[in-house]
């Protein structure tokens, strides 16, 4: 029984961690793709070519950042980037986006 | 709440009670009072970043209906708490989610996402939590034969940039001209609805604007009497064919000839969407090592070398970016006419990209898809660069010559006053008239640059102002001064708006200061910057 509780949680848990995850490139689309596309007409990701030296490395969904760093790039933003305020990106939407980028 | 701000004149207790009120109107979560959810609510790229009036609200409230609108209003009013509206807050350039002073209620309409379309009609009904990306993909996804206008960035409100009046590049590009009917929740918490909507059984209320006896949707752009819950739009019908076409000239004189050959084309229809006049200097930093030599501070690209690299990427020292729409072979005719027209001009060159229905708006150059409505962001990567900006924009005749004087003036002022001068953008919303954009760079952590643009910005706007270059849209900071320079009959333009002011918001909490209009209670003598 208790095997079994296991597997529904741990089936529930990667449902959750799938649903999640599909939610964050949801999110990416909408606010981050234009900016953050593996791209050279994305805009950000042309300005971090000169800091990463290719457009490979310069597009985000191919580089790891720490949770927290995503967090306040998305509430403080950073550079030209401006913050994204809690009626735009929901605290949920926000995690949703952290566990889309960490795959 | 420690470290609370508070709305002017509010004790904490009449202000917990107030939030109270709020928070039963609109649910708890959608009222915002944490310093860590209002930091939201600055602008982003704020020309007061660093000095201890960058404005931030006491409160924020985000409600979800024109009725929590209504409410939310009145509450405002009981306790007399001014407050500021923002759509999706993307005016970015122009104040963002900002509102004008600390301690303001911050109104955000972002939540109300409401889309209609009626496709014989083609018109959209939107509320001011759309963007143009939500209706370009609802659009799209219903299959519509329909076009937008779009703004750059596309996370801006379509109603938000209607009532601010702002431009795009189709045909379509006037948005106050192409909205056609508002629901508008007055200061006091009363609904009106404009032109044909003012019947309530009105079957054409976003069909015919006027309705009967004065129209007064100019009343509720720019202004602060109304707070606008959901607006008409016009859109276009999608044509068979587009073509985007620019016309690069060598040297910078040529814009003479460039908006003087311009202008007939523009008032005939031939061009009949906003061309724009860039300098070639900005398409160059979409060019990563190219961009990177421009702006190394150490060893700064020689003008042979610019001139160089203008004529290898075929952008000219100026280039004018058309629009040309209709049927396949109106489309060529108009563009082999438009060529015709500037063959005379020594070194003149033209590039040119068509497009035919169904369009693939993925595919495209970002240039062609601001020229069909699609939303981007990719026309940022002219301010890579930078951490943020502002514009100036004054609105000059549709003159060759008065752009080279304009030219000639702002360089000579930038450099009197120590600025950076950059080269302007120019762009033609009518055929009457040019807006002349200059970017000016906004400092996250500088906070004497920004207090330095601000002495610049506010000396130019003097005096242009002073030469008839009035401004049509300006940023938070500098809404008194540009008021200031409206100023005939002893600026009879505000005194009428005050007056209207004082009737329609007789508390004065509706966005105070908004464009250089004050209610009674806040008139006080402006003097230099902002109000004293």
């Amino acid at each position: 029984m208790k095997y079994l509780i296991s597997l529904c949680l741990l089936t529930f848990c990667s449902f959750s961690q799938a649903q999640s995850v599909e939610n964050g490139k949801a999110v990416f689309e909408l606010w981050c793709q234009s900016c953050h596309a593996e791209s050279m007409a994305a805009p950000a990701t042309n300005f971090l070519i000169s800091r990463y030296g290719s457009l490979e490395l310069a597009a985000i969904e191919n580089r790891e950042y720490p949770a927290e760093l995503i967090r306040i790039y998305v509430r403080d933003g950073v550079s030209l980037m401006p913050h994204f305020r809690e009626t735009e990106i929901s605290t949920e939407e926000l995690e949703d986006l952290i566990a889309y980028l960490a795959q | 709440m420690s470290d609370q701000v508070l709305p002017p004149g509010l004790t904490q207790s009449d202000f917990n009670d107030a939030v109270a009120e709020l928070k039963a109107v609109v649910g708890e979560r959608w009222v915002f009072t944490e310093n860590d959810q209002l930091k939201g609510y600055r602008d982003a790229y704020s020309i007061m970043q660093g000095d201890p009036a960058d404005p931030i609200p006491s409160v924020a409230v985000a409600p979800a209906n024109t009725e929590e609108v209504q409410k939310a209003v009145v509450i405002a009013n009981k306790y007399e708490i001014p407050f500021w509206v923002i759509s999706t807050g993307k005016n970015l350039g122009y104040g963002g989610a900002a509102p004008k002073e600390t301690g303001m209620m911050t109104l955000d309409l972002n939540r109300m996402n409401g889309i209609e379309i009626n496709e014989k009609q083609a018109y959209a009904v939107v509320e001011p939590g759309v963007s143009y990306f939500d209706l370009f993909n609802h659009i799209q996804e219903k299959g519509y034969k329909l076009w937008i206008d779009v703004a750059s960035p596309g996370w801006g409100s379509v109603l938000g940039n209607t009532v601010e009046r702002g431009v795009g590049y189709t045909p379509f590009s006037d948005h106050f001209a192409n909205q056609c009917g508002m629901e508008v929740v007055l200061p006091d918490g009363e609904i009106y609805r404009t032109g044909m909507g003012a019947n309530s059984s009105a079957e054409t209320w976003h069909n015919y604007k006027y309705g009967f006896g004065p129209t007064l949707d100019g009343l509720f752009t720019q202004s602060n009497l109304g707070v606008v819950t959901k607006i008409g739009v016009w859109l276009m019908p999608e044509p068979p064919c587009f073509r985007t076409g620019y016309i690069m000239m060598q040297k910078p004189e040529d814009i003479i000839p460039m908006v003087d050959i311009m202008r007939p084309l523009r008032q005939s229809g031939v061009i009949d969407n906003t061309a724009s006049i860039f300098a070639g200097t900005m398409d160059l930093f979409r060019i990563p090592d190219i961009r990177d030599k421009l702006l190394d501070p150490n060893n700064p690209p020689s003008q042979e070398q610019v001139s160089a690299w203008l004529r290898e990427h075929n952008v000219g020292f100026w280039y004018n970016r058309i629009g040309v729409y209709g049927y396949e072979k109106t489309v060529d005719y108009h563009w082999e006419q438009i060529m015709d027209e500037h063959a005379s001009v020594p070194g003149v060159e033209f590039v040119s990209r068509k497009h035919s229905a169904p369009y693939d708006y993925a595919a495209m150059h970002v240039d062609d898809k601001l020229q069909c409505g699609a939303p981007s962001l990719e026309e940022w990567v002219f301010m890579l660069p930078i951490q943020g900006d502002l514009f100036y924009s004054p609105v000059v005749p549709f003159d060759g010559q008065t752009m080279w004087e304009l030219i000639q003036y702002m360089e000579a002022t930038f450099n009197e006053l120590g600025a950076i001068y950059n080269l302007p953008t120019f762009i033609s919303p009518s055929p009457r008239t040019l807006l002349a954009t200059l970017p000016f760079p906004t400092f996250k952590n500088n906070a004497e640059a920004n207090a330095q643009i601000r002495s610049v910005m506010n000396e130019v706007i003097k005096r242009t102002g002073a030469r008839g270059w009035g401004e049509y849209r300006t940023p938070l900071a500098f809404m008194d001064q540009v008021m200031e320079t409206y100023d005939f009959n002893d600026h009879a333009h505000r005194r009428i708006n005050e007056r209207i002011k004082d009737a329609l918001d007789p508390n004065g909490v509706m966005a105070p200061g908004k464009n250089g209009i004050y209610p009674k209670n806040r008139r006080t003598k402006i003097e230099g910057e902002g109000q004293s």
